[in-house]
């Protein structure tokens, strides 16, 4: 069993080029080492992992942002394959795992596997932290059982897991808890100012009957004309680190 | 593993923002802030507080809670109710203990709720039953 390493696409200028050298020598230096992927522009991520996934490899690590992350997640979901994470860059979902770029190779090499929820929206789209919906006139069918509607413009946010800064109510989003938080931001003009009002709830599917405009997920890729989004129990197997944020 | 508080702060766990409108038969363990509206039914476990603006056309039920709205329905509280002065209740009040602001309109039964754990049967033991009236 071997460790795949996919680079980000964006990683393949020499900008990049001194930094990924020291992460590989770091790699090598604790035994870690793998097989390593850059992905090109027109390169499709599923082909290209095909015949690596049926040889069941012993980590999948993604070495980029987001995008990537997310996708890899959607791909491995279900597989048992560890996820493993490199973020070059902001990240998210990097941040909520307790991973930085300084700490990722001993984080790996530590091997700290959990499985974690994983948001799904429609039932192929795949999202680990969060899905975004923008909405006009929102109707929401919470469970199948509650109606929930706001009037306007509002962002609705479907979260499965996150750091304690975004200034949610409510209870925190916990990434085993097999629940979603879910969230409705709206702006609340006054005479004087903007408010952003917002409310909480906790569900395991909603249902969006009408308004939304278009879907978000994990600030990496969008959709369109999605119906569903719910929580599937412990279907993501990530690699930690010790410093998570939930 | 995690952090398993997963209640907010104060024990909220479901907030019903302004302009946002909720309907069905809500149940749930934590806290509930109601700012918007809700129809049908309300049932916590844990504390409940309906906002001035908050329109609630459903019967409640919670372990304490605070009531500045106005409600529709028939209130349950097992323990402390406080009615403050912006609330317009309009259905029947049982709780164990309860504080009716001045200006406060209540309109129906109100029942002070005995100790349910000294009854032999376990159903609560009524105390004192009193009409309330409008306050205004």
């Amino acid at each position: 069993m071997t460790n795949i390493y996919i680079y980000d696409q964006e990683l393949s200028g020499r900008r990049y080029q001194k930094l990924l050298e020291r992460l590989e020598t770091r790699l090598t230096d604790l035994g870690i080492g793998g097989k390593i992927y850059r992905l090109a522009p027109m390169t499709r991520l599923e082909s290209a992992l095909k015949d690596e996934l049926a040889k069941k490899p012993k980590t999948i690590v993604a070495v980029g942002g987001d995008a990537l992350i997310s996708r890899l997640a959607g791909l491995i979901a279900g597989t048992r394959i560890p996820l493993g994470i490199i973020p070059i860059g902001s990240s998210m979902i990097a941040d909520g795992f307790g991973i930085t770029t300084e700490n990722a190779c001993k984080t790996l090499a530590a091997r700290r596997i959990v499985s974690l929820d994983i948001g799904r929206v429609d039932g192929q789209h795949f999202f680990v932290c969060r899905a975004v919906i923008t909405a006009n006139n929102p109707s929401l069918i919470l469970d199948g059982e509650l109606t929930v509607e706001a009037e306007g413009k509002a962002l609705i946010e479907a979260v499965n897991i996150t750091g304690d800064e975004y200034g949610y109510l409510g209870a925190q989003p916990l990434a085993d808890d097999g629940r979603l938080n879910a969230y409705i931001l709206k702006t609340e003009k006054s005479l004087l100012r903007k408010d952003i009002s917002q409310s909480a709830f906790i569900c395991k599917q909603l249902e969006i009957v009408k308004g939304a405009i278009k879907v978000e997920l994990d600030g990496a890729s969008e959709i369109k004309g999605a119906r569903s989004i719910e929580v599937v129990p412990g279907l993501l197997t990530v690699i930690v680190g010790k410093d998570r944020k939930f | 593993m995690f952090n398993k508080n997963s209640v907010g702060k104060d024990g909220i766990e479901t907030v019903i923002g302004p302009s946002v409108k909720l309907e069905g038969n809500f149940v749930c363990q934590g806290g509930i802030v109601i700012e918007g509206e809700l129809k049908g039914s309300v049932k916590t476990a844990g504390y409940l507080e309906v906002g001035e603006r908050a329109n609630v056309t459903a019967d409640v039920a919670a372990k304490e809670a605070r009531v500045g709205g106005e409600v529709r329905g028939n209130i349950r509280i097992d323990g402390y109710l406080e009615v403050t002065s912006s609330a317009k209740l309009f259905g029947d009040i049982e709780a164990a203990f309860v504080s009716i602001a001045r200006g406060a309109v209540v309109k129906g039964k109100c029942s002070i709720l005995g100790e349910a754990k000294n009854t032999k049967n376990g159903t609560p033991k009524i105390k004192e039953e009193t009409a309330v009236n409008s306050h205004d």
